[in-house]
């Protein structure tokens, strides 16, 4: 019909889950979405947010040209909206930006900066991004969102495995046998993975087993629900480990060929009895002693997880006793397997393997190790620093001592989702320097000295690596908005201006014409891309890495034969209850988290009709305490912590336990982490968003 | 693995006033056995009785406390005609439009009665009293016209006896039926229906007890040995139907479909009301030779006498060892559950009825597979018609008495047929099959009242076709009727005289398929109405130009197309009026 | 593999196929309203139904399984007429002027569609009560998609049903509540496989220049 000019093939913006879109437009401007039903992952389904949500590239207060600050430079360091900023052209905002950049590096050395890439923009993006701060600004501090989301999932995994990816595809999802979801509010986080993981269970009769504080949407088609107390994970799945070790249902030979370190860890287990876990965590011994055995008894069995894991003071320990588990029932390495970390965002995972870590360059290599760092000098003409660089948190510490003095942002809102709201605007507002790159002015752009307008994922072409490692492509699908450029232009102008101002005789390359030569030179030096090119992805919708050739066909399951570290490692873990408690003053707990209609800070879905559907925060509590205080479900309240104070609208509702409160963090005006702390997980420094000590009262 | 369904928050009991009925009904929910899908259409029924309607904290507690996703049943309750959204009232009187009945001006009457109460047809009255609606054919042809009001058969209805009517006050049916050799009509005299006793003073459970000392195979050999044909319609062979669910490692469900609704059938309410133990019997007699445990016995809503009385006998049968654990010491344990209809017609239809039990709307499957092989909740499902289980009986306590009879070669060598109209004696008759159509209307009927010439007979009901005159003296048996391209279906045979309209006959046949259309299938959904509208124009205005095609196409591709054997017969009565009386069709002459 | 005969053409096909599978397989087109290739076959439209030889009516060919030696025609007398009056009796019952696929088989059929002008069209005010999408349920045709895909087909969320019966068979949710007071997630799906625009995104309803409340 021709209610379309064109159709264009595209990857949603959103989630994790990677689904593949079609953007019906009309007229330069996306009339409508859908998806095409032939192609993987998502076979023509789609959430609210794909479907209905990428209206938010044609909000009127897209950034369509380079803004820079009214007054800069002052004493105090104030929030403005637009009208604190004045337009430029290009040429003055890019040079000016340069300068600043280059003024600092004179002065101050590369140790001033702390850069912050993005999980939303594409591979190349960041390819390119991480490449100018680590060959131009010298800096291994360049971190992303992932540090407050998957961290440590990623490090317990690395530590176990030597690997950090989810470890399975989304194609096996609705042929499971047995699966664990634990942490993940699947269908309001990854709805199109909740839809496949209820048809395994409708359809196909797979075993559930949720595990979750909360009365999530998936434990409707539980087999199980294990409802920990928040912060106890560690002594329920240590407890099914001693169940499967005393009645002996581990697999000895995977243990032997596969793994090291059972031994010690099988010792240390003994007194992790489900009586034990019973009175730690309060689910019942029965149902810890059924789900370990559910889970070690399948022939497949695979555990999915999410934010209830991870961002956690004992996130990474919550990581290992997971993998534990799966090591020692031999439940990796084939179909319906594994251990399955839900990547967040649209490209987390692809940020993370294009380098924008502080750790490791693209492909999860050692800046630390000599031979990589050889590799890199060689491929970018420069030398490198082998220094691991800050953590996002680490970067916020180092702001507190006057080390770093300049931000550079690419489309991240650190103002509404790093924790303890009150400090980070202090940290904020002790900087000299702020460049912002991004679509919108969100609440951190109002912090910046300059913004930078740049492209949304349709009005761009690029990769988008999804939760199951498919590499998928976005495709231009109308012209950009107003002077908006693309991410990876932008940062190739500014490195080359930078490289010029610094007199930098030989440039590490910032001249590529199109995203696709930026990912071919990525795919140069990874060895898991080798076999991946666009044009590829284009022929075949999508490729799994690791693909090391053209020949590959890519790899939708990890560890059929071995892992990254070599064998796979147990963990002794202990016990630990750091996080903070509830005291007679703060007598309920907290626990931040999302909703299926917006996406994190809020900076896209504020700007799309999903906000008319969910306009503003509720605190959910549970009919009983709403009871016992005398709230009624509507009525507006105030929750508080140590760290401040907000007020949200009641909604009374049995989804999360007794003695425990939920507020999403999407929303500024009553922004759940104003209420969090900045409590990090030694190994991964991830803030412990899950739980906070808060009171409630009637407003 | 089942799932539970999560209930939107915004739903909060708001009515104060029905709380101690919401009790009444939490009360019957908590105390079921089987708190899932299966039990949804006993609960909105137990709502509909608690409150007239079923208002919606009814419907929400009953997803509560069953498990179920509301928007389902929602869409349960729009599908049954005895279900309510809105409150009904203190008394609903249901008017028999029928053909039959309507044939005797019960439409007038039912006009005349709205005019009296100043209602419009469905519309409750402001003080709760009373409520008007048409209902379709409710068993009591013999005495046309006829209304349900409430739960009790009110005959003979008049213009000039409303006051009456309103009250439920009127000519009882009177049960019975006629035969020179009865088989399974020759209790109807002599027995209390509710007393085991009586029964088995009379031969009762002979078969039964024959049938436990007999090799289950010996069991499914002399039911297919006998030749017994399904009386419910179809006529398929009961006994090759028994062979193919004996088949089966699986549970099996026995199934007696006792939601008799064929316009001008009216066999089935007289057997459950005057010999329903030999119905149970012969349940009995087919779970063991097939390897049941459980039965249902699906009657429909508007026969509440007949249900009243069958759990009389259920429980009868239970204090007597007939049903539970261990019947007679024999090792086979067998129960059966009543399951009421909600006023569908389609689910009389084998796998609506499943469809029914199940808690669903009404709609039927697509065959194959068929019931033997899958049928209620998936599993293996023998279903016969009331009169089918009623032969069985007989032919297994035929085996022990070794009665044979040169006059009747197998004990399901009569059947039974339901002679109404404008004949003389309406009523049933049990006679063997061969009888000649005349015969059957001058001899056993009495010919046509008050001296009049026949117009036309309908055999097999609202399903069946009119009958060319030159079959009028048709042998009723299958071979003969097939030759002539008709079918007894479940046994009617109605009688129109002279004084009758055919267009207005054929009127009420499409109504009737209008409204018991249950939507599936193109064909049928949108065939029926398109096919009622038509007819109604001929009858009111005369035939319009490529009406006759138009009918002919839709007829056509009903019969052809459709689903289930409802749509499949629902052109049947106007493709043969068209063959008949073409005249009735062709635009310029009015019928 | 079997062996059966499509149009008298024999054809090789693996056993389990339905005819449908078979004849798509073998190129020869068979028309259809209610199947789409990733929900469960209803078989409630009957358009696809085809002629085999020794069955007494006509077979969905879209749930019928092959057997050795079958015999199957596809474009029959008794086929064509049944696919050419259910589309006149569809024509006369919906607006389909936003059904593309059944405009090809209008024509396909030489069908005339104001065959049955002077009967009842079913008309209902269009429901616009969510941001999202736009129910206008003079269009639909009660294929059933939406509620199968909201149902165990894909989404799991039970908010749709079908309520009436017959002719007066009609999509709507618990009580007829208006979308955000029901279980609904708006993932659209039911949108995606709407064949006739019953459904469809508010924002293409709108840029259409449909009215809404």
């Amino acid at each position: 019909m021709n209610k379309y000019d064109r159709i264009v093939k595209s990857t949603c913006p959103y989630c994790g889950v990677g689904c593949q879109l079609e953007l019906n437009i009309k007229d330069n401007t996306i009339i409508s979405a859908s998806a095409p039903e032939d192609t993987a992952p998502n076979y023509g389904r789609l959430c609210v947010k794909g479907r209905f949500g990428t209206d938010y590239t044609h909000h009127p207060t897209r950034l369509t040209k380079p803004l820079i600050r009214k007054k800069l430079d002052m004493d105090e360091r104030i929030p403005v909206g637009l009208e604190g900023f004045r337009e430029a052209s290009w040429e003055e905002a890019l040079d000016l930006a340069a300068q600043r950049i280059v003024d600092t590096y004179k002065r101050s050395g590369a140790s001033a900066f702390g850069t912050f890439c993005c999980a939303k923009a594409t591979n190349e993006d960041n390819y390119i991004f991480q490449k100018f701060v680590r060959s131009v600004l010298k800096t291994n501090n360049v971190d992303h969102c992932s540090r407050l989301c998957h961290a440590a999932s990623v490090a317990g995994l690395s530590k176990a495995l030597g690997s950090s990816a989810m470890s399975n595809s989304l194609a096996e999802m609705k042929d499971l046998e047995v699966f664990i979801v634990t942490g993940s509010n699947t269908s309001e986080t990854h709805p199109v993975i909740g839809t496949f993981l209820k048809e395994a269970v409708v359809k196909n009769g797979a075993t559930l087993i949720v595990i979750d504080p909360r009365k999530i949407e998936m434990t409707d088609c539980a087999y199980l629900h294990l409802q920990q107390k928040p912060g106890t994970d560690v002594a329920v799945y240590q407890a099914m480990a001693h169940v499967i070790l005393k009645e002996k249902l581990f697999d000895l030979d995977f243990i032997n060929s596969r793994t090291e370190g059972f031994e010690s860890y099988s010792k240390s287990l003994e007194s992790f009895t489900p009586q034990w876990a019973e009175t730690i965590s309060g689910v019942p011994a029965k149902d810890i002693e059924e789900a370990a055995r559910l889970y070690a008894n399948a022939n497949a069995a695979a555990i999915y997880w999410g934010m209830g894991i991870s961002q956690s003071v004992h996130g990474t320990d919550n990581t290992l006793s997971i993998a534990n588990l799966a090591l020692m029932c031999g439940h990796l390495g084939r179909p319906g397997t594994g251990l399955n970390p839900l990547r967040g965002q649209n490209n987390v995972q692809g940020c993370s393997d294009s380098g924008g870590l502080p750790n490791v360059y693209p492909g999860y290599q050692n800046v630390n190790d000599p031979i990589i760092q050889a590799k890199y000098e060689k491929q970018w003409k420069t030398d490198l620093s082998p220094e691991p660089g800050l953590t996002i948190m680490e970067m916020s510490d180092a702001i507190e001592t006057g080390e770093i003095t300049d931000y550079i942002i690419m489309g991240e809102n650190p103002i509404l989702s790093d924790p303890n709201m009150a400090n980070t605007i202090h940290h904020f507002s002790k900087l000299k320097n702020i460049l912002i790159i991004d679509i919108f002015l969100n609440e951190s752009g109002e912090y910046g000295d300059i913004i930078l307008p740049a492209l949304s994922f349709a009005e761009k072409e690029g990769t988008f690596t999804n939760s199951d490692r498919r590499v998928q492509l976005i495709r231009k699908a109308f012209e950009p908005v107003g002077e908006a450029r693309a991410d990876w232009q932008i940062l190739q102008d500014l490195a080359l201006r930078i490289e010029e101002k610094m007199g930098k005789k030989v440039s590490s390359g910032f001249k590529f014409s199109s995203p696709s030569d930026i990912w071919d030179e990525m795919a140069e030096i990874v060895p898991a891309f080798g076999g991946i090119s666009h044009s590829r992805i284009d022929k075949e919708s999508g490729v799994h890495w690791p693909c090391p050739d053209v020949n590959h066909p890519g790899t939708p399951y990890l560890f059929e034969k071995d892992f990254p570290r070599g064998k796979g490692l147990f963990h002794m873990i202990e016990l630990k209850l750091e996080s903070e408690a509830a005291t007679k003053e703060y007598p309920y707990i907290l626990s931040t988290g999302r909703v299926l209609y917006h996406w994190h800070g809020r900076t896209m879905t504020s700007r799309s009709v999903l906000d008319k559907i969910y306009p503003h925060a509720k605190v959910e509590m549970h009919p009983e305490d709403a009871k016992r205080e005398g709230f009624t479900n509507g009525e507006n309240v105030n929750v508080s912590s140590e760290r401040g104070t907000i007020t949200v609208e009641l909604r009374v509702t049995d989804k999360s336990p007794k003695g425990v409160l939920f507020i999403p963090f999407h929303f500024a005006d009553a922004a759940a982490n104003k209420l969090t702390q900045d409590l990090r997980d030694p190994v991964a420094k991830i803030p412990d968003f899950k739980i906070s000590a808060v009171k409630i009262e009637r407003k | 693995m089942t799932v539970k369904f999560r209930l939107p928050i915004i739903l909060i009991m708001r009515n104060k006033m029905n709380k101690e009925l919401l009790d009444n009904l939490d009360f019957f929910l908590n105390n079921l056995r089987e708190k899932s899908r299966t039990n949804l259409l006993p609960s909105l029924l137990k709502a509909q009785k608690i409150f007239r309607y079923i208002p919606e904290e009814a419907a929400t507690l009953i997803g509560e406390r069953l498990g179920l996703p509301l928007s389902e049943i929602y869409g349960v309750i729009e599908f049954y005609s005895l279900l309510y959204t809105k409150p009904t009232a203190e008394t609903v009187i249901r008017v028999c439009t029928s053909p039959l009945c309507s044939q005797k001006s019960s439409e007038k009457i039912k006009d005349a009665l709205l005019k009296k109460l100043n209602l419009l047809e469905g519309e409750s009255s402001a003080d709760g009293r009373f409520m008007v609606e048409s209902v379709h054919c409710l068993g009591l042809c013999v005495h046309s016209p006829s209304a349900l009001v409430n739960e009790t058969p009110v005959c003979h209805i008049r213009t000039d006896k409303l006051d009456d009517l309103l009250i439920g006050k009127g000519t009882k049916p009177l049960n019975r039926a006629f035969s020179d050799t009865p088989v399974i009509t020759e209790r109807f005299n002599s027995i209390n229906p509710e007393s085991f006793d009586d029964y088995v003073c009379e031969g009762g459970f002979v078969g039964f007890n024959h049938a436990l000392s007999l090799k289950k195979s010996s069991i499914i050999e002399s039911v297919k040995t006998s030749g017994l044909l399904g009386r419910g319609g179809a006529a398929f062979p009961t006994g090759l139907k028994e062979e193919g669910a004996a088949h089966n490692e699986d549970d099996v469900y026995i199934i007696c479909n006792a939601d008799e609704s064929e316009p001008g059938t009216f066999k089935d309410r007289v057997l459950l009301n005057k010999d329903p133990f030999s119905v149970l019997e012969g349940m009995l007699i087919t779970a063991y030779a097939v390897g049941s445990k459980k039965g249902f016995i699906y009657i429909r809503g508007e026969y509440a006498d007949a249900q009243n009385l069958f759990a009389k006998v259920l429980d009868s049968a239970r204090s007597n060892g007939y049903l539970g654990e261990n019947i007679r010491g024999s090792g086979f344990s067998f129960d059966v559950e009543i399951r009421s209809g909600a006023g569908a017609y389609i689910c009389g239809e084998e796998t609506a009825l499943f469809e029914s039990i199940e808690g669903k709307r009404g709609y039927p499957r697509n065959k194959p597979p068929y019931p033997v092989e899958y049928g209620v909740f998936g599993k293996p499902t023998d279903i016969n018609n009331v009169e089918t289980f009623c032969y069985i009986s007989h032919i297994l306590s035929n085996m022990k008495n070794k009665i044979t009879s040169p006059d009747l070669p197998s004990p399901s060598g009569t059947r039974l047929f339901c002679l109404s109209g404008d004949v003389k004696r309406a009523g049933l008759y049990e006679l063997p099959f061969g009888v000649k159509l005349k015969d059957l209307i001058y001899n056993w009927g009495g010919g046509i009242k008050n001296g009049k010439n026949i117009k036309t007979i309908i055999l097999g009901g609202a399903s069946g076709s009119f009958v060319p005159e030159q079959h009028w003296d048709i042998s009723l048996d299958q071979k003969s009727l097939s030759e002539a391209g008709l079918s007894m279906g479940s046994g009617v045979i109605m009688v129109f005289d002279e004084t009758k309209n055919i267009p207005h006959i054929l009127n009420d046949i499409t109504g009737f398929f209008n409204h018991e259309s249950c939507g599936k299938c193109y064909p049928c959904q949108l065939g029926s109405r398109k096919q009622h509208e038509i007819i109604t124009g001929i009858r009111r205005d005369g035939p319009k130009q490529g009406d006759r095609e138009r009918l002919i196409d839709i007829g056509l591709t009903m019969k052809d197309a459709s689903l289930c054997g409802l749509g499949q017969t629902a052109a049947t009565a106007v493709l043969s009026a068209i063959e008949i009386w073409p005249e009735l069709f062709t635009a310029g002459i009015k019928g | 593999m079997i062996s059966i005969y499509i149009n008298d053409k024999k054809i090789n096909c693996h056993e389990g196929k339905t005819i449908l599978e078979a004849a798509q397989s073998a190129g020869i087109e068979i028309p259809t309203i209610c199947y789409h290739e990733r929900l469960t076959p209803p078989g409630l439209c009957r358009q696809c139904v085809v002629e085999v030889e020794g069955a007494r009516v006509l077979l969905p060919s879209c749930i019928t399984a092959v057997r050795e030696g079958m015999k199957i025609q596809t474009d029959s007398e008794r086929v064509t007429r049944a696919r050419r009056t259910i589309l006149e009796m569809l024509a006369s019952s919906t607006d389909l002027s936003e059904a593309p696929d059944l405009h090809d088989q209008i024509k396909k059929y030489s069908v005339d569609v104001n065959r049955f002008k002077d009967t009842e069209t079913r008309e209902y005010p269009v429901k616009d009560d969510n941001p999202f999408y736009v129910r206008d349920y003079s269009k639909c045709i009660v294929c059933e998609r939406c509620v199968q895909v909201c149902n165990e087909d894909v989404q799991f969320s039970f908010a749709l049903t079908t309520a009436g019966r017959g002719y007066e068979n009609r999509i709507t949710t618990y009580f007829d509540k208006k979308l955000p007071e029901t279980t609904c997630v708006f993932c659209g799906n039911c949108v995606a496989v709407c064949p006739t625009g019953a459904l469809v995104a508010r924002s293409e309803f709108t840029a259409d220049g449909g009215t809404h409340e």
